[in-house]
Formats: structure tokens, sequence, C-alpha cells
């Protein structure tokens, strides 16, 4: 009986927790009170906090990948290869982020690893190859480690299994060149792989995030936008915040790629920040897409100190033309005539400037009423729940606890402050030449963050003047910010995405 | 806006983290954006002024409309203001004199809604009848008609 007991309780998940999977969950506790007590964004906060709890236990038949071909994630020359055909390979339940190189590993269990044993953590079998990258590295770096009659650098790429099944075919041999992408050995097992390993597709492939932008754009009304067009330049202002977080994270050593995809969070675009992050950091896609969604809900509390810490009492109670009506035909005319600029000036964000103003064709247009209510709701919430919980399921523990996080969230708060101030600063600037005044408080809206920016506008205006009704006026220059980030998204991906 | 591009390939290519070279991406890539939406924000302007001009000519010709409605209305026989009779609840307990006052106001409600309904055809308002408490029955018959019976 007792034997009995045992063998259940090894086959129970208390045996894969470990300390980090406990701080996740003080950190989905975190999210959850943000989103459910005080309603901060909990329509992402939710799916998001929930597919942390997911990733952060023991699951099986959640996020596992099928077992298929094995690919060469780097060129360079194989100079290990412990794939032999038959060889069956057995992960970890628990998903766990493998060491890149050799240099991450002690010499022991390398060894244990190469001999195919089963070592704690990283499951029995399941280092496959050894690479060597073609790609110079610095001499300090070309340290040697030997084990038996093998000799690595510590710089050469450890090649892991994927998924658990048996080794069904081994192309290559020690010493030959491989490119990028080109298989390498073919793993096969009965099973099938987890539910989120296929809904995570929708990010991996880009496809969710401009569908959310389809929804967005059916939600959105240009209107305001097309009716004061000089919004555009507070738009385009609030993105320094982007630019001025990429110093910063240039600053802290990440990768100008990394650093790219850590500014666009002052965007305060969710979807944006998703999509860039996949195509240009994908390792830092879950501390960003966090950061960009915990911030945008705490836009409330981040942007009215800089608000009126930057303008005057007098400049707050400035009131603002009334907008003129915008006939359906210029609604039409507008979304036609971005769409054709931004996709020719910008190629890459055509994935979001297109869904975006076709999902805006769809509401304006008013003869595609079935097609414009399915992208304004069952659309998007689907993906929202889809996108939100594959953000979540990516915060394990051992990707999310880093030094790296924490830098990222710093930069975070500090793009959405450049943002909001840069955005104020602009509509000060441009009161000095316009007719029509602009209150600066509108400024703060070109971060994307739809509609709360506006509304922090509209209350922060109230508060000085409770018969001044900034909201329509704020509106344009939020959908303006949503326009600004697509296209600055769109040239960190002209500038630093070659392979994309 | 080629020599920008060749810009932007030339920041591109040379893309090491060092201090220069990420001003001047930052530079380059604000500049861009600023450019872009400035761009936008001219053309937008500038379908906006041609939109105002047409609903600007619209208006004109609206309000010439309106004018030779008013001047040909005033031509209407006299027993034609007999006709009206306000579409106030006699129940209501109305004076005569605020339902006066209020004749105006159902007119040009029912004036409003007659046009929205037909549009700019040409049209005229010879006549505002109540049709008694109707109002309540309409409802009813909304509510039934709302569920399909099985």
């Amino acid at each position: 009986m007792i034997d009995l007991l045992h063998r259940l309780y090894g086959n129970t998940g208390f045996g894969f927790l470990d300390w980090r999977m406990l701080v996740m969950w003080a950190v989905v506790a975190v999210l959850l009170y943000l989103a459910v007590y005080k309603k901060f964004e909990p329509l992402l906060l939710v799916p998001i906090a929930f597919g942390a709890i997911l990733a952060n236990l023991p699951t099986e038949g959640i996020v596992n990948k099928p077992a298929s071909i094995v690919r060469s994630p780097e060129t360079g020359e194989v100079v290990y290869v412990a794939a032999e055909s038959g060889r069956v390979v057995h992960l970890n339940a628990v998903e766990k982020m493998m060491p890149l190189t050799v240099g991450d590993l002690d010499a022991t269990t390398l060894q244990s690893l190469l001999d195919g044993d089963t070592v704690d953590g990283f499951g029995t079998g399941s280092l496959l190859y050894v690479l060597r990258r073609e790609v110079p590295v610095a001499p300090k770096k070309l340290f040697e480690l030997k084990i038996n009659e093998h000799s690595f650098h510590l710089t050469d790429v450890l090649i892991w299994a994927h998924a658990s099944g048996r080794v069904v075919d081994s192309s290559v041999e020690k010493g030959d060149r491989v490119v990028q992408g080109q298989p390498i050995g073919e793993l096969h097992s009965e099973r099938t792989g987890g539910l989120f390993h296929y809904i995570q597709m929708g990010i991996l492939l880009e496809l969710f995030p401009p569908l959310i932008f389809l929804g967005v754009g059916a939600l959105t009304d240009f209107g305001p936008l097309i009716a004061n067009p000089r919004v555009l330049l507070l738009g385009a202002a609030a993105q320094f915040g982007v630019f001025g977080t990429f110093i910063g994270a240039q600053m802290l050593g990440f990768s100008t790629e990394a650093s790219s995809a850590i500014g666009i969070i002052g965007g305060a675009d969710g979807p944006t920040s998703i999509f860039l992050a996949n195509a240009l950091a994908p390792e830092l896609l879950a501390p960003i897409a966090v950061a960009a969604y915990s911030y945008m809900a705490l836009v409330p509390v981040i942007q009215p100190p800089i608000m009126r810490g930057l303008t005057s009492m007098k400049e707050r109670k400035i009131r603002m033309n009334r907008l003129r009506p915008v006939s359906r035909l210029e609604k039409l005319v507008f979304g036609v005539i971005v769409t054709i600029t931004c996709i020719l000036l910008v190629p890459p964000a055509s994935p979001l400037i297109g869904m975006l103003m076709f999902g805006n064709f769809l509401r304006e247009c008013k003869v595609t009423e079935r097609l414009n209510k399915a992208a304004q709701n069952e659309l998007i919430n689907i993906i929202t729940i889809f996108l939100g919980t594959s953000v979540g399921i990516t915060m394990t523990g051992d990707r999310f606890l880093r030094t790296e996080t924490l830098g990222i969230l710093v930069l975070g708060v500090l793009a959405f402050g450049i943002a909001t101030a840069s955005g104020v600063l602009m509509a000060k600037f441009m009161n000095l030449f316009c007719k029509n005044k602009i209150n600066p408080l509108i400024g703060s809206a070109g971060v994307s963050a739809v509609p709360m920016a506006a509304r922090v506008s509209q209350v922060e205006g109230q508060k000085a003047d409770p018969g001044n009704f900034l909201l329509m006026h704020a509106m344009g220059t939020n959908v303006a910010g949503v326009i600004g980030t697509a296209l600055v998204a769109g040239f960190f991906l002209t500038m630093f995405g070659g392979a994309h | 806006m080629l020599a920008f591009y060749t810009t932007l390939a030339q920041v591109s290519a040379a893309a090491p983290p060092d201090l220069p070279s990420t001003a001047n991406v930052v530079f380059v890539g604000f500049l861009f954006v600023m450019i872009v939406l400035a761009l936008l924000a001219t053309i937008t302007s500038a379908i906006g002024a041609v939109f105002i001009r047409q609903a600007a000519r619209e208006a004109a010709k609206a309000a010439v409309a309106a004018q030779k409605a008013a001047e040909s209305a005033r031509s209407v026989p006299a027993p034609l203001a007999g006709t009206f009779s306000p579409a106030v609840d006699p129940g209501s307990g109305t004076s005569g004199e605020s339902a006066g006052a209020d004749d105006s106001t159902i007119l040009a409600v029912v004036a409003a809604a007659v046009h929205t309904v037909i549009g700019d055809r040409p049209h005229r308002v010879v006549s505002v009848r109540s049709t008694g408490p109707g109002w309540a029955q309409e409802g009813r018959r909304q509510i039934f008609s709302s569920h399909r019976v099985r």
C-alpha cells in the first residue's frame, strides 16, 4: 500500500514544483487583483494571468509541442551528434528554458547529457546535437571544454529535442556544415501536441495582433481625427517615448532588436508590442507584453501627475473649438488614403495598418453591418482570449524571473512617462503658432491606450474646468497615436528585422 | 524621398549598439514618423477643405430651397391653418396658450421627421393631425410582434 501511495505521489505534480513557480503564483495574484478588484484592463489581464497560472503548474497536454523535424537554429558545423536513430527522448512535464550554449552548462551535466542519461530538469536524451557557429566570436570566448575525446567551445550551440518521442532520422554527421533552418533530424511520437501549442501559433505566425487591429478599426471612429488633423502631430510627438526608451534599453545593454521591442511599450499598444517583440525579440515576449498591458492599465495613475506638472491651470482650462461633423464619404476616403500612404512608406507595417483601416472601412461603409459587428464583438473577443492566454502561458518562472524583466518593467514605465510628456509638450509648442489653441492635456492621449488615455485627458480637463469637454479631441489624438505606433513598429522592422 | 530611404538604409546597415548609431536611429526614426504623420495631416486637411466647401455649397442650396418653401408656404390658402389640430393629448389639461406655444415645436419636429424619411425630395407638410392616443396600442403591437410563437 505504501508503495502504491509512493507511486501515486510520483505521478502527481508536487515533485515538479520549484520556487520560481511559487513566486510566479504571487505575480499572478497581483495581476488578478489589479484586474478583478481594481478593474485595470480586466479583459486582457485576466486571460494573461490565467495563462500564467497554467504556465507555472506541472501541466500536461497544454503546451507540449508535437514531435516533428528538428531544424538547425544557426549556420555552422556539427561538432557532436547524440541523436542516433532509435534514441528515446523524454522531456519533463514542465516546460523549461534550456541553456543555449555549452558555456551555460557545467562539465558533469554536459557529460551526462551527451551520454543520453536522465538529468534532473533536462529529462532523458534531450540533447541531440552540438553546433559550432560560423560567425566569428571574440577570442576570450573561445575557451575549450574537453569531455572524453570531444572538444567544445563555450559558445557552441546546444540543439535540444522539442518534444518527447523517438529519434527516427538523423541526417547529419560530425563535421557536416549545416545552414540555419536545415532539417537535421526527426522525432516521432503518437502524441500530437498540447492545446496552447496550437493557439500560440497565432502569435508566432503573427496572426493575432493584426486581427485585433481589425476589431480595433471596427470599433474606432476616426471622425475626431479627420475633423482636426493637427492632432496627428501630437500622436507623432508621443512616439518619442518609444525612441527615448530605445536609448535607455541600449544603455542597459540590450541588443538593438530587443531595445526596439522594449521601446515600443511606450506606444502603449499591446498588439503592436506583441507583434514587434515576436519579430525582433521573441525571448522577451512575455515581459514586454505584461509590461505593455499592465502600464496601459495604469495609465490613469501614471499620466495625471506628468500632465499637471507640465501645464499651467490656464492651459488646462483652454476650450477647444467644436469639431465639425465628418461625412461618411470623407471617412472612407481617409481610410483608403491612410492605407495607401502608410503601406507605401512603411511596408512592414502593412499587417497592422491594413487590418486597422479594413476594420474601419467595414464600420464606415454602412453596408457590411454583419461583418462590422463580427469584427467589433465575436472576432476581437475570441482573439483577445487566445492572445491573452498565449502571452500568459509564456510567463514561466525561469523566463520571467530574470534581471532583464526588472529592466523591462522599469523601462516600460519610463517609456509611458516620456510619451505622455512628449505629447503634452508638443501641444504647448503648437500653441506658440496656432490661432486655434490646443488644450495641452489632449497631447497625453498620443499614447495609443484607446480609449483610456483620452478619458484621462477628459477627466483632468474637467478638474480644471468642469464645463470643458475634451474627450472627442483627445480621441483624435488617441487614434493618431495608434497609427503612429504602428508606423514606428514598421520603422523598427525595416531597420532591424532583416530576417523577418 | 529616395535620399531619405538611403539614409534609412545606411542606418540599417550600421546598427551596432554604440551611442552615435543609437542617436542616428532615434533621430531618423522620430523624424520619419513626424514627417509621415505630418504628410497625412496635410492630405487630410486638403481633403477636409474640399468636403467643407462642398458642405457649404449644399448648405447654401438648402437655405435657398428653405427660403423658397417658406415663400410658397406663405401663399398657401388660409383654411390650411385650420386643418392643423395640435397633437397634444386633450386629457393632459394643456391650456390653450401653452398648447399654442407647443404647436410650432411640434410642427418643427414633424417636419424634421418627414424630411428624415423622405430626404431631399421636394415636399411640403400641408396638414398635421393627431390620430388619437394610439401609442400604447402601437407599443403593445411591437412587443407582441417581437416574439415569435412556436
